[in-house]
């Protein structure tokens, strides 16, 4: 653990120490107001809840995750500095540990940064903090999960925008499966609801905080944090 | 083997089982999980209200449940929705709620069609196909002989009231049920004969779910029926005749509960104009003690729509227009049940209303819904169109205005001094214990049914359904803003964040510059 708590340290300080991360934060809140206030005036719809924000926050965090996490792997790889990290006595999965908790430490920022909204619906209208919470909860325990696979989609490729379309497409697929299911049969509709992001993060959002949802984000990020250092491991041996 | 393909082998075996957990995990995470309900009125917990309500059943009630197996979108999770309600309130009832569930397309379809519970149909489109599709969406309840049935269940919202509802209403005595009586003479609207799907056909659904619903008429002989135990006067246009007026009285020194909806305006859309009315209610809303003031309230600044006919080269079309006739109160108590968690109410050509000072003795007033304070009343109105309505008018006062009030209490008779018109036999000069609500818009009814049917609860004293349908409001209401205010507001909420980012990038930057 200390092994992936140093290399959280180092790839946290390469991530905010590169204007890439900010102007991917930037562009991200930007069209997140863009959406949100101005296109969708959630002012002018009246309505006090962080409900709609959240999910232009969720579908932003499809291409926002994937920008983050392809530099992890593929960057070090393109560089040259991955032979480097393979010097140090760190087993694969503390390095991918380590750069998932960077990648989801960002996010943790990037949504920080949206708290003066919540604010400033709370000085407009009796703002239920329940729901608030549930949501940004959701939010970073979904983008965590996004993270792993964007970590484990650059574990596998060479270059930072292969691994980023690789990202983009992996983080997609748990929304299209909310987005496929309209079109399912019935007695496939509640497995595909339970494997999709959308059914989860709609009952966060309204205050409902279940354990469907922890076991959810936490299989996905197993998943993909095992697989990245299967992958690195598999490539060392190359 | 070598190392390589060693791994190789391991990591798809890994990836396979790790894939094959996760879906099990959450398969049974969905089944089994645990809920926590983090808001604040617990509106995703049963309420107390039916906990008690299943706690305290003097028989035992049976719900059976008749859903279409496998549903497909948008209704699959109807079925566990229901069932996980229906167990919550098994679990609460010591073993009188019990909960049953039938295969209504196998052996149960008898049953089905002798309970009344029948498919509905619906579109389903899929990616290659659109076909209709009937399936079971119901439970029926049953207390002994007596049996409601829900049917469909469309929406989970209401779910827990709708069931809530039902239950109270089996297991009352007969003699519990009580009656909402209509006022239909005199050019109001009459509830009984509106069609099915306006807002009044509704409204009369949601009454005669819970309550007997009879029409009145008045003036002539017979007094409001007995059975009646509160009457509904919503919007009368021609004056009630005095007789008429000496029945409301009798009936509410009587213990009766009075709704009145009173317009002073009657806007006709087509010709854009608006003309008096007059209910003959005026007074007798004074001597309960609710003044009707002159005028009606126009908002220039927090108002609603109004769909006005508008010239589009020759032709007119419907254009839905901020009206200032359309006032949006914002200020109202929460200290009602009728509208606990309701954040806004649309009050269409409300008249002010003002209570009277002192109130009669022996009677309470609360002030349920204010207009906000750049509200006005303006007398004289003759045009409905929004742009000669745009300036303050002449003689305009300045509000706020109430324009719901809710008293109780007991009153004296209006005709205590002044004589009886037609036979005063078994005249009551002083009442019993009593409730009466005034709003200063007939429009109100068609506008706001939820408040209307939480208001008749309330007269009836039954609170209790009224709190679980207070949980059920939509997210509240931002205070109303002005453009320039929306406009501030929404610059500061769009360059805060990115002024933080640029900051905490100025900071990166200049670190990085340090030697």
């Amino acid at each position: 653990m200390r092994v992936a708590l140093a290399v959280f340290r180092r790839e946290i300080g390469s991530l905010f120490g590169h204007p890439p991360a900010y102007v991917a934060l930037g562009l991200w809140l930007a069209l997140l107001s863009a959406f949100t206030l101005w296109l969708d005036d959630l002012l002018a719809a009246g309505v006090c809840s962080m409900d709609r924000p959240f999910w232009f926050m969720a579908a932003g965090f499809v291409v926002l995750v994937p920008a983050i996490a392809m530099r992890m792997f593929a960057e070090e790889r393109r560089t040259g500095s991955m032979e480097l990290l393979g010097t140090l006595p760190a087993r694969p999965i503390e390095l991918v540990v380590g750069k998932w908790l960077a990648a989801t430490a960002v996010i943790a920022a990037a949504l920080a940064l949206t708290f003066p909204w919540p604010i400033a619906l709370a000085l407009h209208g009796p703002l239920d903090p329940g729901p608030v919470i549930g949501g940004y909860f959701a939010l970073l325990l979904f983008g965590a999960a996004s993270a792993a696979l964007g970590t484990l989609a650059s574990a596998v490729a060479d270059h930072p925008t292969v691994a980023f379309l690789v990202a983009l497409a992996l983080c997609l697929v748990p929304w299209l499966l909310g987005l496929a299911l309209p079109l399912m049969p019935g007695s496939f509709a509640p497995l595909v609801e339970h494997l999709s992001f959308q059914h989860h993060l709609s009952a966060l959002t309204q205050g409902v905080l279940d354990t469907a949802a922890l076991v959810h984000a936490g299989a996905t990020i197993a998943i993909g944090l095992s697989l990245s250092a299967a992958a690195l491991e598999a490539r060392r041996l190359a | 083997m070598t190392p390589r393909e060693t791994l190789r082998v391991q990591t798809g075996v890994n990836a396979a089982l790790w894939l094959a957990l996760a879906v099990l995990l959450d398969h049974t995470a969905s089944a089994v999980g645990v809920r926590f309900d983090l808001t604040q009125d617990r509106r995703h917990t049963l309420s107390h209200v039916a906990q008690e309500t299943v706690a305290t059943l003097p028989r035992t009630v049976t719900a059976t449940a008749f859903f279409t197996r496998d549903l497909d979108p948008p209704y699959h999770t109807h079925k566990a929705t229901t069932l996980a309600l229906l167990d919550e309130l098994a679990a609460a009832s010591h073993g009188q709620f019990v909960v049953r569930v039938v295969d209504p397309e196998g052996a149960g379809a008898d049953e089905a069609r002798a309970r009344a519970v029948v498919p509905v149909e619906f579109r389903l489109a899929t990616a290659d196909r659109a076909e209709r599709k009937s399936v079971y969406l119901g439970l029926a309840l049953s207390a002994g002989e007596r049996e409601a049935v829900i049917t469909p269940i469309t929406s989970l919202d209401t779910l827990e009231y709708d069931v809530v509802r039902a239950v109270r209403k089996l297991v009352a005595d007969e003699k519990d049920q009580q009656t909402v009586g209509w006022y239909t003479g005199d050019g109001a609207p009459d509830l009984l004969r509106a069609r099915d799907e306006s807002a009044l056909g509704q409204l009369r659904a949601s009454f005669a779910s819970e309550h007997a619903l009879v029409g009145v008429t008045l003036g002539a002989d017979e007094a409001v029926p007995d059975e009646v135990d509160a009457l509904i006067v919503a919007g009368p246009v021609r004056p009630l005749s005095e007789r008429a007026i000496y029945q409301l009285d009798q009936f509410v020194l009587r213990g009766g509960a009075l709704g009145l909806f009173i317009t002073t305006a009657r806007p006709d859309l087509e010709a854009l104009a608006v003309t008096p009315a007059d209910g003959g209610l005026i007074e007798l809303a004074a001597h309960l003690g609710v003044r009707v003031e002159p005028g009606l309230v126009v908002d220039r600044k927090q108002r609603d729509v109004l769909t006005v006919p508008v010239a589009a080269g020759k032709r007119k079309v419907m254009v839905p227009v901020e009206h200032p006739l359309m006032p949006i109160a914002t200020d109202l108590s929460q200290q009602s049940p009728i509208q606990r968690g309701v954040q806004r109410l649309t009050v269409p050509f409300a008249a002010p209303l003002s209570l009277v000072a002192p109130l009669p003795p022996g009677v309470e007033g609360l002030v349920l819904a204010r207009s906000s304070p750049t509200s006005a009343a303006a007398t004289g109105l003759t045009s409905l169109r929004p742009d000669a309505l745009d300036k303050p008018l002449p003689g305009e006062r300045p509000g706020p205005f109430p324009l719901a009030v809710a008293l109780n209490g007991t009153w004296t008779s209006m005709f205590a001094s002044r004589p009886v018109p037609g036979d005063g036999n078994g005249q009551v000069f002083e009442g019993a214990e009593s409730r009466v609500i005034v709003v200063g818009s007939s429009d109100f009814v068609a506008n706001e049914p939820a408040w209307v049917v939480n208001a008749v609860d309330w007269l009836l004293a039954d609170q209790a359904l009224t709190e679980i349908r207070a949980r059920d409001q939509a997210a509240p209401a931002l205070a109303p803003m002005d453009a320039p205010t929306r406009m501030r507001w929404k610059v500061g909420m769009t360059s805060i964040p990115l002024l933080l980012v640029g900051l905490l990038g100025a900071l990166s930057a200049a670190r990085t510059r340090r030697p």
